[in-house]
């Protein structure tokens, strides 16, 4: 074996990219949905998909987002730019796409609806629960009032609005800041929130959770045997723990990979600011470790856990309240609340919530960088006014697109937040819109080697034979099962009605009047944004 | 009334392949009048291609890439030319004088950088054969003066460092790759008062001031075209201080547009700083570059006869 020789660099200049795939990848586990939205919907796939096995869904889940990874990996490879999304589906299938899914839905609907589900599933699953949890510990009356109004709409449009203003003084500081903060705070407490909460479930078990279900019930809701009769009520409404189902393990699987595990990817509007983001190895890597994390770290111990501590029968009788709200509660069974009643100190409950308490927080931190790049993007390409794309002089980053972004939060806040009874409505509408994205990049990815063949040719991926086709066709799959599923399965169903549909085709619509417009008046000015869509051979 | 003149602008490629076959690629796609590139030509690192025991291998980006055949050769090859960076076969003799060796080192690598500006000519002289496209080149800070002569010597590439040149039949450009002091004290790093002393000396020759560009390496200072992340030069080579920034531009610069206020001045040098000022009536660009990553970060410039028309970032 030859001896291996380092590069020998000269003494030179050069610094444009802030982030590493360190930092990337915990970007990626940052979107850590399952701590602050796949827990928090628990009763609804417990009670919608019964039987399922969220073990076995986690792993499959797992193993079919492998084709996610490969697809971004590779288009990270071919075109590492600021925009991700917004650039492979406008260069490999059409702008006009790329401005639909990505501008139009993503950036004026479905991120900022979902973000503001997010802070307030971290309301209801942080905040709330331990202010009225620790209240109830230490017999604290101004606490439990406190974890009521977190969980109102004041308090979640309160608890978003501080949110979203930090988010963008971080954001304004500049990526690097972005990144050292997930690092150094949200990781750890991730990881401390993790490790409590498994080992607050592993430690508990059954009989010991009734007993203090039944003793935080008195004191929250003011009845007796709460256990009892939440047990009673999903009995005689016929609704038992039920039997294995594979066919439920499945659709739980392909939801877990197309609305959590998939996410891993979604570094990809920033490619342009990650250090080897055009290596596909690396790259590739660097989703499967985020995938891993979020699988064998934030989803399977913590499930195992929750079987483990509270058993199958309460888990399907709370997951029959959460749904039908039988019988009455004055909290909701959430992941959250249940795994703090299996402890009564109040320091453990603080290390179990905060977790989610961060993680709604580091959200919206991430999520104003993905939409501010996308706007950015869009600037450069012309599509969109300059000033989206140019950087602020005192703070270098794109200071016009982030408040516009953070605007565009604030405004979908208000909305979601005081409409308490149309919450469900929300959710629907950011599920529906949710594999959008995925959707498009998929369909890039299945045309590309055809409408880009000089780039597709000359990328190192186009060595791996096949693999960005068939990472595509499996993405595209699943991602029209969901789409599929949501409207013909009923299990899975998402009913949008004529005013979801309305609002997701009136947005798409606004998009294409803006898209045709600015091109025109860009047109007048002597600029064609088309050639900004063209991808240049590189041979 | 003069035909507007479509100017692409691109800027420190530093060596990467990639970057500079798409500049060619892009002045027919974007149909371009004229392309400049900024200077700074010149790649960052050599990466030793290493025999022993009839095995050759080479570490590039974090990689070690062994190299069993010829295809795979022209693959490893080809990945490292589109980064800027420099193959070279050597013996574990040569690998270790690199590090020791400073005249070695720096030799091999001028006649690496030499070599890289002798194809990118002979290319464009095959590409650009009979499409009317003229292409002007300047140094950067960071290349050799002995790629003057390289570039002198080309008959695809116009040399215009240092000269005032008329582009698109109607406006004047003069074009300088040097800077001011740099702390990694660059081949063509000078103070402020020499640096504006020759742009001063090309912009007194310039009959009209109005539609004039200035094609000048380095960005004006304070402005939206110089940001960057300043440095710790205790260190050699110096640090970036994570989340501190710097103005890296010119004084020097800065004033001979306030003085003379041509219509464009195009400038490069800081990577990160795309992006466009005004200073008086001049339009200021930098386009930015990501050579690197083999993106071709550029600038579409239409002038009109005494002022910019329009322009358009572009990258792909």
């Amino acid at each position: 074996m030859a001896e291996i020789h380092g590069a020998f660099a000269r003494k030179t200049s050069g610094v444009v990219r802030d982030v590493s795939l360190r930092d990337a990848f915990i970007f990626g586990i940052s979107l850590a949905i399952p701590f602050a939205a796949n827990f928090f919907l628990f009763p609804l796939y417990e009670f919608l998909l019964p039987g399922a096995d969220w073990t076995t869904a986690v792993i499959i889940g797992f193993a079919l987002s492998f084709a996610a990874y490969a697809l971004y990996a590779s288009f990270g490879s071919m075109m590492p730019r600021s925009g991700g999304d917004y650039v492979f589906q406008s260069r490999g299938v059409h702008p006009i796409l790329s401005f639909l899914s990505v501008i139009s839905l993503d950036v004026f609907l479905q991120a900022p609806v979902f973000l503001v589900i997010l802070m307030l599933s971290s309301a209801e699953l942080g905040f709330s629960p331990f202010l009225t949890m620790a209240g109830a510990a230490t017999g604290n009356t101004w606490l439990i009032s406190a974890g009521t109004w977190a969980g109102s709409p004041w308090g979640l449009f309160t608890i978003a609005v501080i949110f979203v203003l930090l988010a963008l003084a971080a954001n304004v500081a500049g990526l690097k800041w972005v990144g050292r903060s997930q690092r150094y705070i949200l990781f750890p407490i991730i990881i401390i929130s993790g490790v409590v909460i498994t080992a607050l479930l592993f430690s508990s078990t059954p009989s010991s959770f009734e007993t203090n279900f039944n003793n935080y019930g008195l004191i929250l809701n003011g009845t007796a045997n709460t256990y009892g009769n939440l047990i009673n009520a999903a009995t005689s409404a016929g609704f038992t723990a039920p039997a294995f189902s594979w066919l439920h393990t499945i659709y739980l699987a392909i939801i877990i990979a197309t609305s959590f595990l998939f996410w891993t990817v979604w570094t990809a509007p920033f490619f342009g600011e990650i250090k080897g983001a055009n290596n596909f190895r690396n790259l590739f890597l660097t989703f499967v470790a985020g995938g891993a994390f979020q699988a064998f770290f934030l989803m399977i111990p913590e499930l195992a856990g929750f079987q483990h501590g509270l058993g199958s029968s309460f888990l399907s009788a709370a997951a029959f309240q959460g749904i039908t709200f039988t019988p009455t509660l004055s909290f909701y069974p959430s992941f959250g609340i249940l795994t703090l009643m299996t402890t009564n100190n109040v320091i453990v409950m603080f290390l179990a919530s905060v977790g989610f308490m961060v993680a709604g927080y580091f959200m919206a931190q991430l999520f104003l960088t993905n939409m501010s790049r996308y706007l950015l993007a869009g600037s450069i390409d012309g599509a969109l006014p300059l000033s989206l794309s140019s950087p602020s002089r005192r703070f270098k980053t794109p200071l016009t697109a982030l408040v516009l972004s953070s605007i565009v939060v604030l405004v979908w806040a208000a909305i979601v937040d005081f409409t308490p009874t149309q919450i469900a409505f929300w959710t629907d509408v950011a599920v529906w819109t949710g594999p959008v994205i995925f959707f498009g990049t998929s369909l890039s990815g299945i045309l590309f080697q055809w409408t880009n063949p000089s780039i597709y040719k000359n990328s190192l991926i186009a060595k791996y034979k096949g693999l960005l086709l068939i990472a595509s066709l499996i993405v595209f799959a699943l991602v029209m099962f969901v789409f599929v599923g949501y409207v013909i399965i009923p299990e899975l169903e998402v009913s949008l009605g004529y005013n979801g549909l309305g609002i997701i085709f009136g947005v798409a619509l606004a998009g294409l009047l803006w898209y045709f417009g600015f091109k025109w008046y860009q047109k007048k000015r002597g600029i064609d944004i088309g050639l900004a869509y063209k991808e240049i051979p590189p041979e | 009334m003069a035909k507007p003149v479509r100017i692409l602008f691109v800027t420190d490629l530093h060596g990467s392949r990639r970057a500079f076959l798409k500049f060619l690629n892009a002045l027919k796609l974007y149909k371009a009048d004229v392309g400049i590139i900024g200077g700074d030509l010149t790649g960052k690192v050599v990466v030793p291609v290493v025999k022993s025991n009839g095995i050759a291998t080479a570490e590039f980006n974090g990689q070690v890439h062994t190299i069993d055949s010829d295809a795979k050769r022209q693959e490893v090859w080809k990945a490292i030319e589109d980064c800027g960076y420099y193959p070279v076969d050597l013996s574990e003799e040569e690998v270790a004088k690199l590090g020791t060796d400073l005249e070695y080192s720096t030799s091999l690598f001028h006649d690496a950088t030499a070599e890289r500006l002798k194809e990118w000519s002979r290319i464009a002289k095959e590409r650009l054969a009979g499409i009317g496209i003229d292409v002007y080149v300047t140094g950067g800070n960071d290349d050799y003066l002995e790629l003057d002569e390289v570039l002198a010597a080309s008959e695809s590439l116009i040399f215009a460092e240092d000269k005032v040149q008329m582009i698109g039949g109607t406006h004047e450009m003069i074009s300088s790759g040097y800077t001011n002091i740099t702390p990694w004290k660059c081949p063509r790093d000078i103070t402020e008062d020499e640096l504006y002393s020759k742009i001063d000396s090309m912009a007194q020759k310039v009959q009209n001031r109005e539609s004039a560009i200035f094609n000048l390496h380095c960005p004006p200072i304070d402005t939206m075209l110089d940001r960057c992340t300043k440095l710790d030069t205790s260190f050699d080579p110096p640090k970036p201080i994570a989340g501190v920034d710097a103005a890296g531009g010119s004084t020097a610069v800065k004033k001979a547009i306030e003085t003379y206020q041509p219509a464009l001045s195009l400038h490069g040098h800081i990577h990160e700083s795309r992006g466009v000022d005004r200073i008086g009536r001049t339009v200021c660009l930098n386009p930015g570059s990501e050579y690197s990553e083999g993106i071709l970060r550029s600038v579409l410039v239409t002038m009109g006869e005494k002022k910019v028309d329009s322009f358009q970032f572009l990258s792909g």
